[in-house]
């Protein structure tokens, strides 16, 4: 359960969008994860939707962007897609395979709502 | 709560250690943990809709620890220090590993100990009973040690040029893997009363292993554990890393290991340091 203190990096993160932002709540949260970072999806969910709570956070949905895992296999010269670091060419069967994507875990963009904006569209609710 | 940032990290000062010696530079809480920030934040580009509006921010979540564990390497580089972090499942023999290498050593190589446990100070304690400084941080509810943690722990420890800094990590062969501690080196242990398919079923400690020690050899006669097959899991998932079988209790191949030590430590340019 490491994936715990992955979200405590995240909110963190948020927490300083949010200090230096003007938003009042997030709605959105987009992140990568790559299916060689060692992430465990299931877990990063159940983590957040107990961590988020009492936050700026707290309503957010978390929306993950999977990137699938891929290798350079030095025999075939070429980019090939792997499940798992350092396993065997699928074409060749070669066992040297350097990872060169799918080891993402990354926040890429949050979707956030304004008191401002609210306001100016009539939209808001407060 | 920790006194030197009041960053609320959990795991700093247990057992009631003051802090000594060299004071690691101050790692972390500039620029929110941004990478590479203070002013300069990242990019902020906003896209206005009606309500909405959305702000990139592309910022690797590891960032933060990743940037203290270098912060940690270059001040174990800049000291003198070759600092190893210790793996393995529950059980597989870190600590005791550990007491016989500190036994072997003796004056010869100053040592000390960074002990992750959830619970307890049980294994600082045995440390601490061979006149070795030992720290020991409880991680509670964590399931790993990471970059913050270590730095926090390594200032309160007196260090000097040529020591041998060893951070036993929580057994956990899953999560410690992802978390960089600014180490010289991994070893990863892996007992003869584990799998031998074990570095196949987790594959991410023992890829980024240096060394992987198999422990508890003397075991070997009363079981069915294929040495051959478990060499070759091994090297499946880690073709570049060492592979040294010793047992702490009879001390077969315990010279490998300690050979293997100090040429590392040579080789990390501390006794060069120790000696300018």
């Amino acid at each position: 359960m490491h994936e715990l203190s992955l979200v405590m990096n995240l909110l963190e993160l948020c927490e300083a969008e949010a200090s230096r932002g003007s938003f009042d709540r997030i709605d959105r949260i987009v992140l990568e994860v790559g299916e060689l970072s060692g992430v465990s999806l299931p877990a990063l969910r159940f983590s957040f939707d107990v961590a988020a709570r009492g936050s700026v956070t707290e309503s957010a949905v978390l929306e993950i962007r999977e990137i699938p895992g891929r290798g350079w296999c030095l025999k075939c010269e070429e980019t090939v897609p792997i499940r798992e670091p350092l396993r065997e060419c699928p074409a060749c069967g070669s066992p040297v395979l350097l990872p060169t994507g799918g080891t993402e875990f990354r926040l890429c963009e949050l979707v956030v709502r304004d008191r401002r904006m609210l306001e100016k569209s009539g939209k808001g609710e407060r | 709560m920790c006194v030197e940032c009041g960053c609320g990290a959990p795991g700093h000062g247990v057992g009631g250690e003051k802090r000594r010696g060299v004071a690691l530079p101050h790692h972390h809480h500039e620029g929110g943990g941004y990478e590479g920030s203070g002013p300069g934040a990242p990019s902020i580009v906003p896209e206005e809709s009606e309500v909405n509006r959305t702000i990139r921010i592309e910022q690797d979540i590891l960032g933060k620890n990743n940037r203290i564990a270098r912060d940690n390497r270059d001040f174990f580089r800049e000291h003198g220090l070759f600092v190893l972090n210790l793996l393995s499942a529950p059980g597989s023999g870190k600590t005791t590993l550990l007491e016989r290498t500190i036994s072997a050593l003796g004056t010869t190589c100053p040592m000390a100990v960074i002990e992750g446990d959830q619970e307890t100070s049980r294994d600082a304690d045995r440390i601490r009973k061979l006149g070795v400084q030992a720290v020991q941080i409880n991680t509670g509810a964590g399931c790993h040690l990471d970059a913050h943690q270590v730095a926090h722990a390594a200032g309160d420890l007196e260090l000097f040029p040529g020591t041998v800094l060893v951070i036993e990590n929580i057994g956990n062969l899953v999560c410690p893997a992802l978390f960089d501690l600014g180490e010289t080196a991994r070893v990863v242990l892996f007992s003869v009363t584990e799998g031998e398919d074990k570095p196949l079923k987790y594959p991410r400690i023992f890829r980024e292993a240096d060394l992987t020690l198999l422990t508890k050899s003397d075991l070997l006669p009363h079981l069915d554990f294929d040495r051959t097959r478990a060499e070759s899991s091994l090297r499946g998932v880690n073709p570049r890393g060492e592979i040294i079988a010793l047992s702490a209790r009879t001390g077969e191949g315990f010279g490998l290991w300690l050979s293997w030590l100090l040429a590392r430590r040579e080789k990390a340019g501390t006794l060069t340091h120790a000696r300018a």
